[in-house]
């Protein structure tokens, strides 16, 4: 590999593309644009959506082996914890993020 | 005075019907037609000379090549480069269908959940396969993080499949409702305008702070209409790149 980055005409352009890129923009990690109101409006879809999901598929679930309304109460509950977890995960990368910044 | 969800009607142009089915031309399609054809009439006349020193139709068009490239490249890495031309093609399918619904009296096809929830379990599916194609049944270590207890594991697999499955909602419904919010919000303030000028001298003064409003929600809607049709693909990024490396 030394010999490979002293001499550039070894390396593929690609190579010295991204290499000449990372020099001038750093290394590149590009996020969701994360404005207070877009993160909250996210949170709220993704908790109704969780909730939404497992009702949907208890509703179903319930006609196909005919268990109303065993399906739905369970899967209503799981939705609610799935949709949950969606939110306690954006939180925690919102935070992360801006521990990152901090830093 | 007009409702301000009028604008949002779905109007045949020509009716069709395929199997019992109402497959017909709607003003939605002929928006969605509208703006494939502008689109390609700017790619393609941006590309048409494909100057060394590019002059500015070229730079816009080369512009927004190497924005997609960028966010391709940091979210999903070298590979996501075979996608390039499906994401490349969905910002500026959803961008030019927002950007279209600014222009006055035409109609806003993203403000339609069919629409983008079409588009949204289209990429969720699509997401789902390249998963499988590329991991085998490796790509299902997603629904299982490590670490968990066995006697916790059903549970949270299922947990982590609703999680999964309401991807495509969301992506959806963040398009969707900020389409909506944002053209009945600017028809309610242009229908403040009408009844305050109706009401005399004094109202048509008074009709100014509306105007005003107005013309402000017009620029905030354009950064929306920007922003959302952003959102929309950068989440196809990250959703790919979960696909891809699912890591976690």
């Amino acid at each position: 590999m030394g010999d490979k980055k002293d001499n550039p005409k070894q390396q593929t352009f690609e190579e010295r593309l991204s290499q000449a890129q990372l020099k001038v923009q750093g290394t590149p990690e590009a996020k969701e644009p994360d404005s207070a109101s877009n993160v909250a409006f996210r949170m709220g879809v993704d908790l109704v959506a969780g909730t939404g999901v497992g009702a949907f598929m208890g509703y179903w679930f319930d006609i196909w082996f005919d268990t109303k309304p065993l399906f739905l109460i369970a899967l209503l509950i799981l939705g609610f914890v799935a949709g949950v977890r969606n939110v306690v995960r954006l939180a925690r990368q919102v935070q992360d993020a801006d521990e990152a910044d901090e830093q | 005075m007009a409702s301000p969800i009028e604008q949002f009607n779905i109007k045949p142009i020509a009716h069709f019907e395929l199997a019992g089915i109402d497959v017909s031309f709607t003003n939605s399609s002929l928006w969605m037609v509208i703006v494939v054809a502008l689109l390609s009439l700017f790619l393609i006349g941006g590309t048409r000379k494909s100057a060394s020193v590019p002059g500015r139709w070229q730079v816009m068009v080369e512009l927004m090549y190497s924005f997609i490239a960028g966010m391709i490249r940091d979210n999903v890495g070298k590979e996501g480069k075979q996608y390039f031309p499906f994401i490349f093609t969905l910002f500026v399918f959803v961008l030019g269908l927002n950007l279209a619904g600014m222009v006055p009296y035409a109609f806003t096809v993203t403000s339609h959940i069919a629409v983008n929830f079409a588009m949204a379990a289209f990429i969720f599916i699509g997401v789902t396969l390249v998963g499988f194609a590329k991991n085998g049944a490796g790509y299902l270590k997603l629904f299982a993080p490590s670490g968990v207890p066995m006697w916790l594991l059903p549970m949270i697999v299922l947990i982590e499949l609703i999680s999964y499955c309401t991807r495509p909602i969301s992506l959806s419904v963040r398009l969707f409702a900020n389409m909506l919010a944002g053209h009945i919000m600017m028809k309610v303030f242009a229908g403040f305008i009408l009844s305050l000028a109706a009401a005399g001298a004094v109202g048509m003064v008074g009709a100014v702070l509306p105007f005003t409003v107005n013309v402000l929600l017009t620029g905030l809607e354009i950064l929306v209409a920007c922003l959302q049709a952003y959102v929309f693909t950068i989440l196809t990024c990250i959703y790919l790149n979960d696909a891809m490396h699912p890591a976690h």
